[in-house]
């Protein structure tokens, strides 16, 4: 794969912007994402690089390095050039993680209109959604809410125009061509078409996220017995 | 402890925050006013980083059950300290930046804010010492954790105060209150040149006015409407989420910038014009609803000239109090 040079921007004198992407590109290669996560990973582990770094957060095509000190940009950079080459020719392990959701009902109330919008039944739209094999994106809006890619084109919709008020936590929901999770109960735009038992955050346990950047997601399609 | 007998809306534990958790989307949050912050509890002899309270609004009163050291900083907020049926009033007119004693039992109130939304903060000696969450005790309130119960204080909620360490304090230095001028310097963001002339320059040479739809996530500001310039095939917005930061300047559709504050979220999808430089950030505790705000553009290179200089003067108070104390 070829590597391409990312346009370097600040955001704030500690905060340096790599995008990988023009800024109407819409859809990001799974497998460009995952260098991507993987090179943020590679920067936070590397005893060059991980004491400079307050925070890296990974989004789509973009990569977003915050520094202690903002002077010290050029070295990471370097540092960041040599690692990206370097894992070109590495194959990424992703560790997978399967998410058992009841699809439909009283948790997917939005599943037959989604199904209606995608011109399908229900029960083809939770199969089709069921069978993708999905990647973290990235994570934000709220801590541990993953945006996954993968999406099926013939799943994406668009948004709600208006957000419904309460989206109870582990609810499995589309927006856009995004799949995602919501960790906690929020508001949401997205359209809610099951939910999982699973947690998804918990700011006191050791790993507070069940999702990385970089994860690849599956999920299984179970009764309310079942889960 | 600390017992919460009149709490305000938004009264909060917090300390320096949370950074290290971005890529997990947990937001930064902390006081607003990190800097006031470090100083008060360098006074009063505490790790830097030790837990306070935010106040937003007055009037709050509160309980000291034991004998306690405090510094406020921030707004004045008409601050006196009371006695234990808070009837009669020991010394009023308290003065920001500097070290006030309370006897256990004693109160604190604070009477009212001259320019409400104007932020308050009070530091007490041993510092707010509810549970560390994600290393931080700063309350997230989005996500309902930290602080106590991850929720604002109550009337009734009791706050546990840490062991004091060994250092003195000292009561009769005082620190200065920086003093906020709603003057923002700005470096310009990875989308300022996607803006049209008209925006670019409006975005300097205009104020900007802070609307009532504020908060710790962000300050939504109201002014001349800024455009992308006009090109029909390019998106008017971002199609894709960029990771963001507090500071950073985000122009929605409609044309008005949002601030980011302290507890925004950690990716966004509106082009960003400009970020405020961090030495700058604490001035977003003082501003509030009606405030006119003007930015400034600096160099990179200024904005880190100016981040060194003010950790140094943070390096300087530090030395300056530790020189002060007397031999044990």
């Amino acid at each position: 794969m070829s590597i391409p040079d990312p346009a370097i921007s600040f955001v704030s004198e500690h905060g340096i912007l790599l995008e990988f992407v023009a800024s109407d590109c819409l859809v990001i290669d799974p497998v460009f994402q995952q260098r991507l996560c993987q090179l943020a990973r590679l920067l936070r582990d590397h005893s060059h690089t991980g004491p400079l770094l307050c925070d890296i957060v990974t989004a789509p095509g973009s990569l977003l390095l915050v520094l202690h000190d903002g002077r010290t940009a050029r070295r990471l950079l370097r540092h960041a050039e040599t690692l990206w080459r370097a894992s070109a020719q590495k194959t990424i392990d992703t560790n997978v993680v399967s998410i058992p959701v009841i699809y439909g009902g009283e948790f997917g109330p939005d599943l037959e209109q989604a199904a209606l919008m995608c011109g399908m039944d229900s029960q083809r739209f939770a199969a089709q959604h069921a069978q993708g094999t999905y990647f973290v994106q990235s994570l934000g809006f709220m801590p541990g809410f993953a945006y996954l890619g993968g999406l099926d084109p013939a799943l994406h919709l668009k948004r709600k125009d208006t957000p419904s008020a309460r989206v109870p936590a582990g609810s499995v929901a589309i927006g856009g061509s995004n799949t995602g999770i919501y960790p906690s109960e929020s508001p949401g735009g997205w359209h809610i078409i099951g939910r999982t038992s699973l947690t998804l955050f918990d700011p006191r346990a050791e790993q507070p996220c069940l999702l990385q950047p970089g994860d690849t997601v599956k999920f299984v399609a179970v009764t309310e017995h079942q889960s | 402890m600390i017992e919460v007998l009149l709490s305000s809306p938004l009264l909060t534990i917090q300390d320096t925050g949370r950074p290290g958790w971005r890529h997990l989307g947990v937001p930064r949050c902390g006081m607003m006013d990190e800097l006031a912050l470090r100083q008060g509890n360098l006074l009063l002899g505490n790790d830097e980083h030790a837990a306070g309270l935010e106040i937003t609004s007055a009037p709050v009163l509160l309980r000291f059950l034991q004998d306690s050291a405090i510094v406020l900083m921030g707004a004045d907020m008409q601050a006196s300290i009371l006695d234990q049926d808070h009837k009669n009033t020991r010394l009023q007119g308290l003065l920001t930046g500097f070290v006030y004693q309370l006897a256990a039992g004693e109160c604190l109130r604070l009477h009212a804010a001259k320019t409400p939304g104007q932020r308050a903060l009070l530091m007490v000696r041993g510092g707010c010492d509810v549970p560390v969450v994600l290393g931080s005790r700063s309350t997230d309130l989005m996500s309902s954790f930290g602080g106590l119960n991850g929720q604002a204080l109550r009337a009734g909620d009791k706050i546990p105060i840490g062991q004091a360490s060994h250092t003195p304090i000292h009561l009769k230095t005082g620190v200065r209150q920086h003093s906020w001028n709603h003057k923002l310097r700005v470096l310009t963001g990875p989308d300022f040149t996607k803006f049209d002339q008209h925006s670019r320059h409006a975005l300097f040479e205009k104020s900007w006015m802070v609307t009532a739809q504020s908060n710790r996530m962000g300050l939504r500001l109201q002014g001349d409407s800024l455009q992308l310039n006009e090109s029909s095939d390019k998106p008017s917005t971002r199609l894709l989420s960029i990771g963001v930061l507090p500071g950073l300047i985000q122009v929605p559709p409609d044309g008005q910038p949002i601030l980011l504050a302290a507890d925004a979220q950690t990716t966004g999808g509106y082009p960003a014009i400009a970020s405020i430089i961090s030495t700058d950030l604490w001035q977003l505790a003082y501003m509030t609803n009606g405030t006119r705000v003007r930015f400034a553009e600096v160099s990179l290179a200024e904005a880190h000239g100016l981040a060194r200089h003010q950790q140094q003067q943070m390096d300087r108070l530090r030395d300056a109090l530790r020189l002060r104390r007397s031999p044990a």
